[in-house]
């Protein structure tokens, strides 16, 4: 039993040299290895006297739990240690170290186009794709401007050598699209559209519009601010409000120009509305009679608006672009500010 | 155009009326206006008054020395004018007066002390005469305000010609003022115009050839003793963009400008005969304006006694122009076909105020209303005059009286509210049109001024009506239209996901260009590219031709940016025209690519691109795709690095790297990668969904093979036969590694085997390493030997 005391305080002597995972083993070892103290004092007990043997054997398990706990509480310490130790020799870093953090770009067009596109779609309308070079047919004639219509004086027309031409606006594809899907039909085609002008800040001979369709046999004047007051909010991601003010395009009967809100000084005037309040926005209507019937609709059947979006003029005023040359300028000065998100 | 509210109160009683809010109310109802002037409001306080005295100033050729008598007092004036006599009654700025810019004060002039200025018309801003100061009639009393004399002030409202495309009756007061009166509430005034009969008088020799002309009214007016046109008359036609000529002449331009319908005055003493024909030859011509112009065959003409006098619908010539003092003139008011006027004016270059307005298909009615009301005007300023010859009135077509009948329940599904009958058939009636109700059923009869081309069927209707009842007043509903899905036209859609991939992954930049090429930067980085179409009206020259390729247009952009960065991309998803087809432009579009890095990191970045192609493939369009390394067609890409782009067993596009002989124009120390893709050509590839694969729960045996290649060969020839090992177990391969001795390559492949429902044996794994060897050497591929 002396021998278990001496045991004991030759543990507590030891316990204080363990500083690291080596001297911890070591200690183990000493003490509980194969051949250590209180091991040596276990494999006693069969040696002694049978009455002596209960209680020593109770004594020695007892003095090898205690040294046990010891030692596993040292082993926790030592590894907290190590840990600490590990934290100290981590770098510390500044985050708030500026990082360029690399990304490419789309084209603002892109994103403007894509936001309508969404809104437009979770409306349930269909986006087509349309050709840029169209047949005189597909660009006028189909859409009521024939030959000598002073509308054609509107627009400055690229002619190509075979007798085709760079599509003038978007309403090129009405007769295709209505052809091929017939009534009703809730269809939106965005497309990039070609004027022979002349170029300064706010003129382009290539420009982008979004151009719509919904056609079905109820379709009203009604439906059509709807669809246009909704659409702009979402765009916007404000409330606007919209108006119609007449407009001649021979497509659509009756035509108006679409005005909105400003959604900028909320039509309190201000310099992107030039103190109107409103922006003209949209030229839209009724789709002409003769332009349902050459798309192989009945118009006593069947009704429905158009519109076109200038999107162009829609990106310019969301990125607040003041030159629309910037949009097919290719300077990546320019254009690397509007990064994807 | 420019609209005078002085001249529209003729028509219409605008009192108690904002003019401000009948101009908004126009914009919204009737045609877009452009602006508002307030004319005569930097005109105060100047007042008539005499010139008493006259006195040459001493040291001034030019100025004079007055005494002007306003009534009230006599003051002591110098001025420059040259038209100055005693007795003369003229516009008289006293101190404190504003004339323009220019408020009076007391002035030096010349040494001498001014007390107020005299003023011209041009001042005063009622013409652009500032040869001398206004003179008014002898009998003019002193010291009132000019603008009690003469209607300085005015407002003009200046309206958008393109708004007015469709509408010929609104090129003139009278129809705005319809308009006003139908969306104000108020009456129109009746047109006054002569109403006598004329007959036993002279029969004028007129002769129409031309089936291009519908009409052709014409009378001689004779004795006329006046030559200048009233003061009112010549400011109403200077406010709305006219100058005043002479009575005869001002008379023709006062009523275009209230009826639209143009008209022509001749000389009278110089006209026997009148034929309108279509000349049979190119012949020189002189117009009005002095200019010979070359009229083509098939335009039509107005001959006067046998030689052309005139461009129908254009201009009249020099020869029968009025001349000042004449006592007599023939007036011509006809009506033109629109498309042979617009041909005309297009053809000579020509767009007068006349050929304007018959573009827009006027209403032949007019003529003969224009021509009395020329001679009840006449009459009226000068009583003297006298019509001389019978009224000559050539009717060669008329239009076809329209009659739309349309139904409520018609126009109110079209517009989606209830406007009340009564208040439909009140618009109608208010613009002239006549309506018999029966029922619902509306009959309406189109006006003839609205009956040549603007209104046809029933959607016209319904626009007159909303017009004026408002569109403020209808109200936003949403559809009822049964939701369907939509399966059309997904290709944009699909667009963005590779945009966004490009741009997010590969931090390249989208850019938008032309689809035409620039021939003058292709040619000076020696850049050929066949192009099928080309514009034959382009304002750019050197920028007709339509390109074929995305790739110069790449190239030409990182040349533009090649101080950007580096290492960068560029992309667009773009048109381009790659052949004819009937006639017609074959049109796709494709992909374009352009990376430009440096020489030393030239591999990795190929590699990058090469990487973004299957990514695109695979994971973005879910479409197989392999690499298969050719020749470039394009001289302008360099002869090796060339790969095709095979997906679904065709050729869909290409990388390729550009030709260092083009590459040291741009930058030496650079390299450019290209690639085009025709994704109109991929779009049509249905998507492939990968199937379900259990996963083994079995241990995975991996075994390595090294195989021996020619150095001309590229894994991609042993990469199909890599996958066709003929077992049951399951397997996958990955190159671990490629040795290159320069004589030959050694490729590592690592295979992965396992089974499903059991562990290997020893055995089994043998069988695969055999299987695996045998298989490549039936390729002719064999193992390394050490």
């Amino acid at each position: 039993m002396k021998e278990l005391e001496q045991i004991r305080t030759m543990y507590q002597h030891k316990n204080k040299d363990i500083h690291n995972l080596d001297t911890w083993n070591e200690v183990k070892n000493l003490f509980l290895g194969k051949n250590g103290y209180v091991t040596s004092c276990m494999k006693e007990i069969k040696n002694l006297d049978p009455k002596d043997r209960k209680s020593f054997g109770e004594a020695v398990n007892q003095l090898k739990n205690e040294i046990t706990v010891l030692l596993d509480k040292k082993k926790v310490e030592l590894e907290n240690l190590e840990i600490e130790e590990k934290i100290k020799s981590m770098p510390r870093l500044d985050l708030t170290i500026p990082t360029q953090e690399e990304c490419g770009s789309l084209h603002p067009v892109t994103i403007v186009q894509q936001k309508l596109i969404d809104v437009f779609r979770s409306m349930g309308f269909a986006v087509e794709d349309g050709n840029e070079i169209e047949t005189e047919y597909n660009n006028f004639e189909a859409v009521n401007i024939p030959k000598h219509h002073p509308a054609r004086d509107m627009q400055d027309t690229f002619y190509l050598n075979n007798g085709q031409l760079l599509k003038t606006h978007t309403s090129a594809s009405q007769n295709r699209i209505m052809k091929k899907y017939g009534a009703p039909l809730k269809v939106i085609f965005p497309g990039r559209c070609f004027r022979n002008e002349e170029l300064d800040a706010s003129h382009e001979n290539t420009f982008f519009q979004m151009e719509g369709m919904m056609i079905d046999k109820d379709v009203s004047i009604s439906n059509l601010i709807y669809f246009m007051k909704t659409m702009l909010s979402e765009v916007f991601g404000k409330e606007v409000n919209v108006r119609l003010r007449p407009g001649f395009f021979p497509f659509v009967e009756p035509g108006f120009e679409l005005d909105c809100s400003c959604p900028y000084c909320g039509g309190k005037g201000c310099k992107v509305c030039k103190q109107s309040g409103w922006i003209e926005l949209c030229p839209c209507g009724m789709i002409h009679p003769n332009v349902l019937t050459m798309g192989g609709i009945n118009p006593e059947e069947y009704q429905g608006f158009a519109f076109g979006l200038g999107l162009s003029r829609l990106v310019m005023m969301t990125y607040g672009i003041d030159d629309i040359r910037h949009l097919n300028g290719k300077d990546l000065k320019v254009l690397e500010q509007t990064k994807v998100k | 155009m420019y609209i005078s509210v002085n001249w529209l109160k003729d028509f219409v009683n605008l009192d108690g009326l904002n003019i401000e809010d009948v101009v908004q109310q126009f914009t919204l109802s009737c045609a877009e206006v452009e602006g508002v002037e307030y004319k005569g409001k930097d005109v105060q306080g100047v007042i008539t008054a005499r010139i008493e005295k006259v006195v040459d100033h001493p040291n001034s050729k030019k100025l004079h020395l007055l005494e002007v008598n306003t009534g009230k007092e006599k003051l002591a004036v110098v001025c420059g004018a040259p038209n100055v006599k005693v007795g003369m009654i003229t516009a008289f700025a006293p101190i404190g007066a504003q004339v323009g810019q220019l408020t009076i004060g007391k002035a030096i002039v010349g040494g001498y002390e001014s007390y107020g200025m005299c003023c011209s018309a041009k001042e005063l801003g009622i013409s652009d005469d500032h040869s001398g100061i206004l003179e008014f009639s002898a009998d003019q009393q002193i010291g009132v305000d000019v603008k009690k004399v003469l209607p300085i002030d005015d407002i003009i409202i200046e309206i958008d010609n393109k708004s007015l495309t469709n509408r010929p009756d609104m090129w003139g007061h009278y129809g705005i003022a319809r308009e006003i009166a139908a969306i104000t509430g108020r009456t129109l005034q009746p047109y006054i115009v002569d109403q006598h009969t004329y007959s036993g008088k002279e029969n004028l020799a007129i002769e129409v050839l031309s089936p291009s002309c519908y009409r052709y009214s014409a009378v001689r007016i004779g004795h006329v003793t006046k030559h200048s046109s009233p003061e009112q008359l010549k400011i109403r036609l200077y406010y709305c963009g006219m100058r005043a000529i002479s009575l005869l002449a001002d008379l023709t331009n006062y009523i275009m400008l209230e009826l639209g319908q143009p008209m022509h005055s001749f000389d009278g003493s110089k006209i026997q005969s009148i034929t309108v024909r279509d000349i049979q030859q190119n012949t020189p011509f002189t117009t009005l304006d002095g200019v010979q112009r070359i009229l083509p065959s098939g335009t039509m003409v107005i001959d006067t006694n046998h030689e052309i006098g005139a461009i129908a619908g254009v201009m009249g010539g020099q020869s029968t122009e009025i001349e000042e003092n004449t006592d007599s003139v023939f007036l011509e008011v006809a009506n033109f076909e629109a498309v042979k006027v617009r041909k005309t004016a297009t053809a000579i270059g020509l767009r007068s105020e006349s050929s304007a307005r018959y573009e827009k298909s006027l209403d032949p009615e007019m003529t003969m209303m224009a021509l009395r009301r020329y001679i009840y005007l006449l009459q009226t300023i000068d009583p003297n005059c006298e019509v001389v010859s019978n009224i000559c009135d050539v009717c060669v077509k008329k239009y076809d009286k329209i009659v739309i009948n349309i139904t409520k329940q018609f126009i109110d599904k079209y517009t989606g509210v209830d406007i009340p009958q009564e208040r439909m058939v009140h618009i109608l009636t208010s613009l002239g049109f006549q309506v018999t109700e029966n029922g619902s059923e509306l009959c309406v009869h189109v006006p003839s001024w609205r009956a040549t081309k603007d209104i046809s069927n029933k959607a016209d209707i319904v626009e007159e009506i909303t017009r004026v009842y408002g569109y403020d007043n209808i109200v936003s509903k949403p559809s009822t239209q049964p939701i369907k899905p939509l399966r059309i036209g997904t290709d944009i859609v699909r667009e963005y996901d590779i945009k966004y991939m490009l741009a997010q992954r590969y931090n390249w930049h989208e850019i938008h260009s032309y689809i035409w090429e620039d021939q003058p930067t292709n040619a000076m980085l020696g850049i050929e590219t066949p192009s099928y179409i080309y514009l034959i009206n382009s304002l750019q020259k050197d920028n007709e031709n339509i390109r074929s390729s995305m790739k110069p247009t790449m190239i030409r952009t990182l040349l533009q940016n090649k101080r950007y960065a580096d290492d960068f991309g560029v992309f667009e998803i773009g048109h381009v025209v790659t052949g004819m087809k009937d006639h017609l432009a074959q049109e796709e579009k494709h992909l374009g690519i352009g990376v430009m890095t440096k020489q030393n990191n030239f591999a990795q970045k190929l590699l990058e691109v090469k990487d973004s192609i299957l990514y695109l493939f695979h994971y973005v369009l879910q479409l197989p795709v392999r690499l298969e390394e050719s020749r470039p067609t394009e001289e302008y890409l360099c002869p090796i690095n060339h790969y095709d782009i095979i997906c679904d067993h065709e050729s869909v596009g290409n990388i390729g790297v550009l030709h260092p002989k083009v590459q040291q124009k741009i930058d030496a120390e650079k390299v450019v990668i290209l690639v085009e893709l025709n994704v109109s050509k991929i779009y049509q590839k249905p998507a492939e969904i990968s199937k379900y694969e259990s996963v083994s729960k079995y241990p995975t045996t991996s075994l390595d093979f090294n195989f021996v290649l020619d150095q001309e060969k590229h894994y991609g020839d042993i990469e199909e036969i890599a996958h066709k090992i003929p077992t049951t177990l399951s397997y996958h391969v990955e190159l671990l590694d490629i040795f290159d001795n320069g004589n030959t390559k050694n490729y590592t492949l690592r295979y992965f085997v396992t089974s499903k429902d059991h562990t290997l044996s020893s055995e089994e794994i043998e069988q695969f390493h055999t299987s695996v060897i045998t298989t490549f050497e039936q390729h002719g591929v064999y193992l390394k030997t050490e």
